[in-house]
This record gives structure tokens, sequence and C-alpha cells, in this order.
């Protein structure tokens, strides 16, 4: 028995030492949480409040959670210079309470957003600028906050990153991108030839016209697949990570309990987001508002951007599109992303 | 600190509760997936014991009523505070090694850290410091260690893994895995060598 014991003490004082956490994973973040409709929602605050300006991000599934944004070198030059605000959206990530699935809506997560928002103005003062960084599912929900009602005039800014605000016009553009760029790959021939064959043939098998739920599925599994094989995506870098003892014993998500959440209430939210199209609405932004999307996102084409920022009436409207990225360009190209993100807040701050 | 004081009242009144031998306190540390930290009290009394041989070798079976307290920290996000209770079928070889199996039900409140700003009617937020939410938990286990009172050392060390529901946790029910290491003590045990 006390060789056990030895064992195992000798066993946590190497991964003790051998493990060192970064520092920027061992920062405290002021932690809230909001409370409305049965679910209680933790937001985690990190870097220069001081500032009096906060970026608030809206993470992607849905079934993410606002953490999953806290790394790489974008985030960690973010908080040096404004405060981060990394929220879990109701049922997601370390979000609890007791809701029924019928409140699973947009609408629901937009008060959600609303009250959010309301809270972090009253927390941090008055005056305090809040710009709204949506990416993905986050661009969806973020997008809807920005239609209703007169909300979009408590933000100071508006950062869409590869946002999916427009199922049905997403699915038919990643099908004409996987045609396109799939059988440019299929030509070149190379180590990828046959899984993007198999892309191309998926993508040739679907009617643009009356895409299905399952299609919609594979679309998006692609799209992720997609970016990983294509070369002149550039590889995302290899981010700052927690020690294995910060992970183990300090980090504020459980993965198990976020992924099974998430997982629910991605389930509930499916059918609504399936049939959700923005796009002719955004003649209803007038804050200012920047499109950031990679050049080669299948999972949310290109071609949202360029519709949305067409649509949008706001004045102060810039679109970049990041040459060697997909869905993530603040991972592909994080310092080109960091740069036209500080540019945008500097302005409008 | 909540926690510890219960510690000490369970200690200072677990003489009056250990009757004929048969009860026992349990302390150890009780981890969320294993390792986010946390602690576990319990109380445990032998309801019905018998044994049983088998090619020659004896081995002892008991049912055991069970009672815990047990509080896991997530620094920074929220706190899971657990009073379960239930039953333990535990099995003990001549050799010391123990296995037991456990069914427990009870409650679990989740405190969330920091302020919370809760809705009000009027749409403003007021806050509010210790906030939470309670589920009913249904929760199994299966944990082997070892016996020292074959050593005249009232102990026993248990490693036991259990799978917990939260019922009405968001929309839904929410698996939580969590893994107990402690340390039993029997009170009055009668050690002979």
């Amino acid at each position: 028995m006390t060789h056990w014991i030895k064992t195992a003490l000798l066993g946590l004082v190497i991964l003790s030492t051998a493990c060192q956490p970064d520092a920027f994973f061992t920062e405290k973040p002021e932690v809230l949480y909001i409370r409305r409709d049965g679910a209680d929602m933790p937001a985690y605050i990190y870097g220069n409040t001081d500032s009096k300006v906060l970026m608030l991000i809206v993470h992607g599934g849905p079934g993410g959670n606002g953490l999953e944004y806290r790394t790489g070198s974008f985030a960690e030059a973010m908080e040096k210079d404004y405060g981060m605000v990394y929220w879990d959206q109701r049922g997601q990530g370390s979000s609890h309470g007791k809701f029924d699935e019928s409140s699973l809506t947009i609408a629901t997560l937009v008060e959600d957003l609303h009250f959010l928002v309301e809270t972090l103005k009253s927390h941090y003062g008055a005056d305090t600028k809040i710009f709204m960084f949506g990416h993905s599912w986050g661009g969806t929900l973020s997008t809807a906050y920005m239609l209703t009602d007169e909300y979009q005039k408590d933000i100071a800014g508006w950062l869409e990153v590869d946002g999916a605000h427009d199922l049905p016009l997403l699915n038919r553009e990643a099908i004409l991108m996987y045609r396109s760029i799939a059988q440019q790959e299929v030509n070149k021939g190379g180590e990828n030839e046959v899984r993007w064959q198999e892309i191309l043939d998926f993508a040739n098998g679907v009617d643009i016209n009356n895409i299905t739920d399952e299609e919609s599925g594979q679309i998006n599994s692609f799209g992720f697949e997609a970016e990983g094989i294509l070369e002149d995506v550039f590889s995302p870098e290899d981010p700052p990570t927690p020690g294995l003892m910060e992970f183990l014993f300090g980090s504020p998500t459980n993965p198990l309990t976020s992924f099974l959440a998430g997982n629910a209430t991605n389930s509930a939210l499916n059918d609504e987001i399936e049939q959700t199209a923005f796009t002719q609405q955004f003649n209803k932004v007038e804050i200012p508002v920047i499109f950031l999307w990679g050049k080669y996102d299948f999972v949310v084409p290109p071609a949202l951007a360029y519709t949305a920022f067409n649509w949008t009436a706001s004045p102060d409207k810039e679109l970049v599109i990041f040459e060697h990225s997909g869905h993530s360009p603040m991972a592909n190209e994080p310092e080109l992303f960091t740069k036209a993100v500080r540019d945008f807040i500097e302005k409008h701050r | 600190m909540r926690f510890l004081l219960i510690v000490f009242v369970v200690f200072t009144f677990s003489g009056s509760l250990s009757a004929q031998g048969k009860s026992a306190i349990q302390l150890g540390y009780s981890g969320e997936l294993g390792f986010h930290p946390g602690l576990q009290l319990g109380y445990e009394y032998e309801a019905k014991n018998w044994s049983k041989e088998k090619n020659g070798r004896n081995k002892q079976k008991s049912l055991v009523w069970q009672g815990s307290i047990s509080q896991i920290w997530h620094p920074d996000t929220r706190s899971f505070s657990f009073v379960e209770g239930g039953a333990y079928y535990r099995t003990l070889k001549v050799n010391g090694f123990t296995r037991q199996w456990s069914l427990r039900v009870g409650a679990s409140f989740i405190e969330n850290a920091g302020t919370t700003y809760v809705e009000q009617e009027d749409g403003s937020a007021e806050g509010f410091q210790f906030a939470g939410n309670t589920y009913a938990v249904l929760s199994l286990g299966y944990g082997w260690g070892y016996d020292f009172r074959r050593e005249l050392l009232p102990f026993a060390l248990i490693l036991q893994p259990q799978t917990s529901l939260l019922f009405g946790y968001n929309h839904t029910v929410l698996p939580l895995i969590r893994v107990e290491l402690g340390l039993r003590y029997f009170l009055n045990a009668n050690l002979k060598s």
C-alpha cells in the first residue's frame, strides 16, 4: 500500500514541477453573473477595464463558451488595451439554472444579451464604451440584437466575424464554394485529392434550391475539414496554453459539462437557426460596424460579408477579408486581425 | 469556512453516534472529473453484515447506510455543494482489499462566484452575493480500496469514481463525474491481533 501512495505523490510532484502555466492563464478575472428568465449566465472580465472600453465576446456554437476565445495572441493583445468580457450564453458553458426548452429562442438570447449590456454599463459606468464581437453563431445572435428595438444604440461598434446571419444563403454559397475550390484542388492533385473529390461529389449532389437539414450539417462538417487541408489557409498559430496543473485544477470551465450542456442547447435552437435570414434587414444597422472574414471560410462563406456590407445602412462600415484565413481569422492571421480590430475600436471609442 | 465548521461539529458529536462499533466517519477529497478540487465529509452506519465462503476463502459483505456533505470548488466560476444519503453494498476480503457499490440521492446547490445581477420586473438589475440554484441529484458509484483494520489500524482508504445526475439543470439532465479519494475512520473499532 505504501508503495502506491509514494508513487501517487511522486506523480503529483512531477506534474506540478513539469507543467508551469503561462502567466496569462493564471490571471484572475472579475466574475459576474446575470440572471434572467430562469438562467444564471457567467461573464468573465479580464484585461484593462480602466480603459473604459469593453469588448463583449458573443461566442459561437450554439454550444461553445466565452472562454474558448481566451486563447492565442489576439486575446492577449486585446486585454492589454481593453476589458474583455467572455460571456457564457444561456444553456452553454458554465451557465445553469432552470428554464423550459421553449425559452431557448433567438429572441430570448437577445434579451439576455441586452440585459448583460445594461448590467455592464451599470457595473462599469454609463460612460463605458461597449464593442460587440460576434463570431459564427455569435454573429447570428449579435445581428438579431442589432435588429431588435433600439438596442444597437447601447453599442459603440459592432464587429461581425464570420457571422452566420443567413443560413439559407450560407448553405447555397458554401456549396458553390465547394464546387469551385474543390474542383481546383482535384485538378491540382496532391495528397488530399481523394478528400477533395469526396467534398466535390457531395457538393455536386446537392440541390442548392432545396438543401436539407442533413445536408446543412454536412456542409458545416466539411467546412472545417476543407479549411484544414487547404494550403492557402495559414495553420493556426501555436497558441499559448494553460499549464497542465492549471488546466486540471484551476480552469473555470469543466469541458465535459460545457460540451454536454452545449449540445443540448444546440439541438434545441437548431430548427430556428436553419430558418434565419437577416441579410435584407442590415439596412437597419446604423452604428459603426466592421465585417471581418476569412477568404476561405467554407463554414460561413464570405459572400455573407459582401451582401451584409452592401445592405448595411451605417456610413461607418468596413469590410476586411483575410486572404489566408478560414472560419477563425483571429487564429489564422492573428497579427493582421488584431490590427484591424484595434484600429476600428480606436476610431470609434 | 462553512465546510470546516461542519467538519468540527460532526467530529465533536461523532462519539455519541458510534454505538456498537458499527459506524465510521468519512473524510476525503472529492473532485469533479477527479481534478476540480473538493472535500467530502460523511457518516456511515453498518446496517447488516454477513460472510460468505468461496473456494475456502472468507469474504465479508455488508450493507451500509451513509450520509455525506461535500463541496467542489471551481475557482472563479461556481461551487457545488452536495447533501446526499443512500446505501453502500461492500465486500471485504481477508487480505484487506475492499470494494463497494453505492446508490445515493440528495441535492446539489450550485453557488455562483462573484455578484449575480438579477433582472427585476422593471428591467433593472439588482446584485446579490451567494446566489445559485438547487438541483436534485442521483449518484451511482463503484469504489475499491484497502481496509487497514487487518493491520490493527481503524482506517480504510477508498477510491471511488461516481456519476451523478443533476435533474432540472437548464432544461435537461446534466451528468457529472466525481472521483472521491478518502479515509474511512471506524469509530470504536474492535481491533484484534
